[in-house]
């Protein structure tokens, strides 16, 4: 099969896969959410489902690649007369609100997506540690036809695997998918998932902000100078994001708006974000536990507790599946996690996090004017509301500061200026996401709503 | 903001064209500078490659774009691999050693990347004390020269050499 015809038969079975579980969630979210979460989360259950044939030593072929991706599809949609209902109101007309400051925002945006698709296809896989680690597992799983390659048996390199192999498999699982499509470095999937975040960012920061200012707000993410690059370079970090910031917004979502659907859906990215990342089960159970009084404010502690509850048990159970099912029953080696593991000492905890701020989040270079702007608006709208607004993504930026600062105390092989940066990536749109919620913006969005009208204020 | 505004309104015209102001201005100002992040990163990452997309097209073999994109880390394991024999057991040399002769990492001095660039040899990286003695094959590095080494060969001790990639350990 043309491997474009291949990729387009895979994004569409992906798209029904993740609409299948969103339907099956029922979370109250508009189609222009629902599709963009549903390639991430369609992508997500096609590795788990290549994960289990891999489990069950099913050889990994191109038809399998196809037929894994059948079954993700067939799965969520088997409860048919509960899901059926959402893809009725999926399938309406759409309503159009596109402004012109959007179609022009969109076609650069769309500008820089062909430019993104166009590297990853040229380019290959070029990081080392995907090279050493992703891709080589990846790229060795096709021509041998198993995860248990030559990568842990060959007796030349077994010994000598660092941990760049064992990353969680997210991100090698979608080089596998690519790869036996016939994409020579695998890797189109990056920007697909870089798109489909980025449409889910603009829709949020569009339902909270005038378009005007939505739309700044987003170039700035965007543009973001280190995370332009990993639109189409492979590394778990882009990917992880995509995965934990809407996991975080539906949650948000979730209890402002009572909806259990969307708090379901954010505990299955959030345990994508598990999928993609081993750091990320540390990250995701902070914020979740550091958000449990805002959860118990919307409902009770009681219900709060027993959520927090259900969502650790199905994260703990993904990040068993690779880290410790997979390790230990199929591995014939193992990854040298113990060695690099540091007791908790603060004199190292304070160096790194003198790190962390000043050379990493302080650098222009790396994010742009983001980390400037947001204390500064921040600052101004608790002194002019004195209250402060969207505490839920305050409550996680804060508790990603502890959780990196937590990391890269812990794990030696955490290093701050790459491990630690590029962890950053997750920090970014939640920054954005916290100012759109500020009265200040919304303050000013009102005011040119109103002009743009042709109200009086 | 759920408000549906006329499309085509003055003040519509108007915030598109402040859009485009600020799309142009993040791009394009200040980009030789270090007053603006956004248009250096854009014009690294996108608009090099946006000038060039043209004669890169013209590379057609993939080859072509492994050696664009690692250099010497390609070019190293490609002239190398070929060129070992079945009996042999290459030592591949520290990265210190494989960075005196390059402008960029040595990384393919690392088993994983040399196994990821030309496939799975006999190859024993450095650090492996223990198996560093089996090794019967060894990569001489001079400016601009590369050759593989074997025991009895004629023009490289091989003690002289191994002590030469233990310089800077």
């Amino acid at each position: 099969m043309n491997t474009t015809l291949s990729l387009v038969i895979t994004l569409l079975l992906q798209l029904v896969s993740g609409l299948g579980v969103i339907a099956l969630l029922r979370p109250r979210i508009t189609r222009s959410v629902a599709i963009p979460s549903a390639v991430l989360i369609g992508m997500f259950m096609h590795t788990l489902v290549l994960f289990v044939c891999a489990l069950a030593s099913v050889e990994i072929t191109r038809s399998l690649g196809m037929i894994s991706a059948v079954v993700a599809a067939v799965l969520p949609n088997l409860a048919w007369p509960r899901v059926s209902k959402s893809y009725g109101e999926w399938s309406a007309m759409p309503k159009w609100s596109l402004s012109l400051a959007d179609i022009v925002t969109l076609g650069f945006a769309s500008y820089l997506a062909y430019a993104a698709f166009w590297a990853a296809w040229y380019w290959p896989v070029t990081p080392f540690d995907a090279v050493v680690g992703i891709d080589l597992v990846a790229k060795t799983a096709v021509e041998d036809g198993t995860l248990v390659n030559r990568v842990f048996t060959d007796p030349f390199l077994s010994q000598h695997l660092s941990n760049q192999p064992f990353y969680a498999p997210f991100a090698m699982f979608m080089q596998v998918i690519y790869r036996l499509m016939g994409y020579a470095s695998g890797q189109i999937w990056v920007p697909i998932v870089a798109m489909c975040f980025m449409w889910f960012t603009w829709v949020e920061l569009r339902r909270t902000l005038h378009h005007v200012i939505a739309n700044i707000l987003w170039l700035l993410l965007l543009l973001t100078p280190e995370m332009l690059g990993y639109t189409y370079l492979v590394q778990t970090d882009y990917l992880n994001a995509a995965m934990f910031v809407p996991g975080v917004v539906l949650l948000w979502r979730a209890i402002r708006e009572d909806d259990r659907g969307s708090m379901w859906l954010s505990t299955v990215f959030f345990a994508a974000a598990c999928w993609s990342r081993t750091d990320a089960i540390i990250l995701v159970e902070l914020g979740l536990f550091a958000s449990l009084p805002l959860v118990a404010r919307a409902s009770s502690w009681k219900r709060a507790t027993q959520t927090f509850a259900v969502q650790s048990v199905i994260m703990g159970a993904v990040f068993a599946l690779w880290h410790v099912l997979y390790f230990n029953a199929y591995l014939p080696v193992r990854p040298s996690t113990s060695d690099q593991l540091l007791g908790f000492d603060l004199t190292r905890a304070l160096t790194v996090s003198t790190s962390l701020f000043t050379n990493v989040i302080a650098d222009v270079d790396y994010w742009g004017w983001v980390f400037l702007v947001f204390p500064v608006v921040l600052i101004a709208d608790t002194v002019r509301q004195r209250k402060i607004e969207s505490p839920m993504l305050l409550v996680w930026i804060g508790a990603l500061l502890v959780g990196f600062i937590v990391i890269g105390t812990i794990f030696s092989a955490a290093i701050v200026e790459q491990t630690l940066r590029r962890g950053i990536f997750k920090l970014v749109p939640l920054v954005v996401l916290a100012m759109a919620g500020t009265q200040l913006l919304q303050t000013a969005s009102r005011y040119l709503t109103n002009w743009e009208a042709g109200r009086k204020s | 903001m759920t408000d549906r505004l006329p499309v085509m309104s003055r003040q519509g015209v108007i915030l598109a064209i402040i859009m485009v102001g600020v799309i142009y201005a993040l791009i394009s100002v200040g980009a030789d500078s270090d007053a603006n992040p956004y248009a250096a990163s854009y014009q690294s990452r996108i608009g090099l490659y946006a000038e060039k997309r043209d004669s890169l097209n013209k590379r057609r073999q993939m080859s072509e774009r492994m050696f664009a994109r690692h250099v010497a880390n390609y070019e190293i394991p490609q002239y190398i691999a070929p060129r070992l024999r079945p009996t042999d057991t290459l030592l591949l040399p520290p990265m210190s050693y494989g960075n005196r002769y390059m402008r960029d990492k040595a990384y393919w001095t690392d088993p994983r990347f040399f196994a990821w660039m030309v496939g799975f040899r006999n190859v024993i990286p450095w650090n492996d004390v223990a198996r560093r003695s089996q090794a019967n094959a060894f990569i001489v590095l001079e400016p601009n020269m590369i050759w593989i080494a074997r025991r009895g060969s004629r023009n490289v001790n091989i003690d002289s050499l191994l002590t030469e990639y233990g310089r800077e350990q």
